[in-house]
């Protein structure tokens, strides 16, 4: 059984004017690295909105873990326990800390001594143990890519997806916060869906899909 | 990071915001408690004093509309006392007048044979002699206010009385009243043979049953008047309730602009953070958590705003109070009851005003939000 799995999705937009996604069809399978890459503005980013309830079809149908989804506080219930997002422009909270900016991700009630435990294994695991105290001005493109990674993964997700992780950041940064996602994501276990125009970035990745104009046009292991 | 965390975040994220919001929170807070104050320490203060000469009735007009607009004729008196029960009758009469041309005091009348004079706890000097009609007795703090002493003349009403006595009252209305024999101020008011109500007192010893049958007893002799307690007396005097109602009206208005302040203050905040909220959704935060942390930051605006308020409301009371003409009149009145009312009315009204921009939050679409960054 899929993970998570989109069936005849459409998705439009300005009441159908703009017609981002033309039913597609994709299962994402458990421990599968995924890499969707595309031209500007081909649907990469409404597909990986899509895959976590950020935003919903105008027809068809997403499941996760094989049960149809489509409220709202599902996807948040979903969001919570099983799906990390990793942003192209990192999405970090400025006033607040790096360790603390994994915190807020924490779903489930934990004591404040293990919040803090479990957000500095994972800054320690992104190496950036040192910059805890740290608030994201005052972090590199590269630190903050990596403290997002890390709260990507505060909740332990099944699911890790990341629209083009290393867009915003240069080449050997992105190399190194590229080998570190992929690290940590099969170290856990989870499975990821990764958007990027990057070919040597998709090539990381177990399976490629490729969509033009809202279509997949191609699908390689 | 835990909720209040970041809400505390949130407020000291943007001080002057903060603070103005929580300053006008607290000046409502303490709009509200400092006319709810004042007006419930007139109450008491004119409870207190018609309960201090230990009088048990209090026989007046029905819903009177000041506590000087009573009038009842003075040959009531004897059949007030005729009732089974009854010990002692005292008419007394009211007004309020001008004093050395500066403060207003609250003049009294009382019989010369009342009991009330016998209860009369004296500082300094005598009660006014039988043949002296220009003689007064002042209440300590109404003396110590004109800085008059025993010997001194006070002029009321272009008319000079000689202080013969200083009395202490623990109340706050006898404190500042100026004493007289009733028929000296029924001529002086030109209100012969009138009264403004009749003070009772009963028969020792009392027990519930008895006072009950006298009650009813002073009810049919008083006929066309009614018998109180000397709390019922204070409440049914219609000034104090209306002007209880001003007050309410007043404090309600407050409380509306500060529900109106908050719900601004955190609209604007939502309106500022769509960005951030949208991250919080993201990160799977329920529609719950997102609306607790903005009526969080709400109500720990309003609780700053209300505990700043309540030192605020004390000092505006004092001020009221220190004035001339409020003199004998208002003073600074709280007990835990009214503290405790407007906390949690301004808390709450607080809440209410988070509940709208919190809601608005839990709406935004977490896609769009992402992309206003």
């Amino acid at each position: 059984m899929a993970l998570v799995e989109l069936n005849q999705v459409r998705r439009e937009f300005d009441g159908g004017r703009i017609v981002a996604l033309h039913g597609i069809s994709l299962a994402i399978e458990e421990g599968e690295t995924l890499a969707i890459v595309g031209p500007s503005g081909s649907g990469k980013s409404t597909l990986l909105n899509l895959l976590c309830g950020l935003d919903h079809p105008t027809s068809g149908e997403v499941k996760f873990e094989g049960r149809p989804v489509t409220g709202r506080l599902d996807w948040r219930r979903i969001r919570a326990r099983h799906v990390g997002i990793v942003f192209q422009s990192f999405c970090l909270l400025p006033e607040l800390t790096a360790r603390e900016n994994i915190e807020v991700a924490i779903s489930t009630n934990l004591k404040d001594s293990e919040r803090r435990a479990r957000s500095l294994e994972l800054l320690q695991a992104v190496g950036l143990a040192e910059r805890a105290d740290n608030k994201p001005p005052r972090l590199s493109g590269g630190e903050r890519q990596r403290v997002a990674i890390a709260r990507a993964l505060i909740n332990r997700p099944r699911l890790v997806l990341a629209d083009e992780p290393t867009g915003n950041l240069d080449q050997s940064t992105g190399r190194h916060v590229l080998d570190l996602l992929m690290d940590v994501v099969r170290s856990r276990g989870a499975t990821l869906a990764m958007i990027t125009h990057e070919p040597s970035v998709a090539a990381c990745c177990g399976r490629r899909i490729k969509i033009v104009d809202g279509r997949i046009v191609s699908d390689h292991a | 990071m835990r909720k209040f965390q970041l809400a505390i975040h949130h407020i000291v994220g943007r001080p002057l915001r903060s603070a103005l919001t929580v300053l006008g929170i607290s000046i409502a807070c303490a709009g509200s408690l400092a006319v709810t104050g004042l007006i419930q320490g007139v109450q008491d203060s004119l409870q207190q004093g018609m309960e201090e000469p230990g009088a048990d009735f209090v026989v007046g007009e029905r819903a009177s509309f000041s506590l000087v607009g009573g009038s009842l004729p003075e040959d009531l008196g004897p059949k007030l006392m005729a009732v089974p029960g009854v010990e002692q009758v005292s008419g007394v009469l009211f007004n309020v007048e001008t004093v050395d041309s500066s403060g207003n005091v609250v003049v009294s009348g009382w019989p010369r044979e009342s009991f009330l004079w016998k209860s009369l706890d004296l500082a300094e000097g005598r009660i006014p002699g039988p043949d002296e009609n220009r003689s007064i007795v002042l209440g300590q703090s109404i003396a110590a206010a004109l800085k008059k002493t025993v010997g001194d003349e006070i002029d009321i009403r272009f008319t000079k009385f000689r202080i013969v006595g200083i009395a202490q009252f623990t109340s706050y209305l006898n404190q500042n009243i100026a004493l007289v024999p009733l028929e000296v101020l029924q001529e002086f008011l030109n209100r012969q043979g009138s009264v403004t109500f009749f003070q009772i007192r009963l028969q020792r010893p009392l027990d519930t049953e008895r006072i009950a049958a006298i009650r009813m007893g002073l009810t049919a002799a008083a006929g066309n008047y009614a018998v109180f307690d000397s709390g019922e007396f204070t409440s049914d005097i219609r000034l104090i309730r209306v002007i209880r109602a001003i007050a309410d009206t007043i404090s309600a208005i407050m409380l509306g602009l500060a529900l109106v302040l908050v719900a601004t203050t955190l609209l604007m905040a939502v309106n500022e953070r769509t960005y951030e909220i949208g991250v919080l959704a993201a990160l799977g935060w329920s529609d719950f958590g997102i609306l607790s942390l903005i009526v969080l930051e709400g109500i720990l605006m309003t609780a700053i705003g209300a505990l700043l308020g309540l030192g605020l409301g004390l000092v505006v009371m004092q001020i009221a109070a220190d004035t001339d003409m409020a003199a004998g009149y208002l003073r600074p009145y709280t007990n835990a009851g009214l503290v405790l009312r407007t906390v949690l009315l301004t808390i709450a009204i607080g809440t209410l005003g988070a509940l709208y921009p919190a809601w608005r939050a839990t709406r935004l679409d977490p896609a769009e939000a992402l992309r206003r960054q």
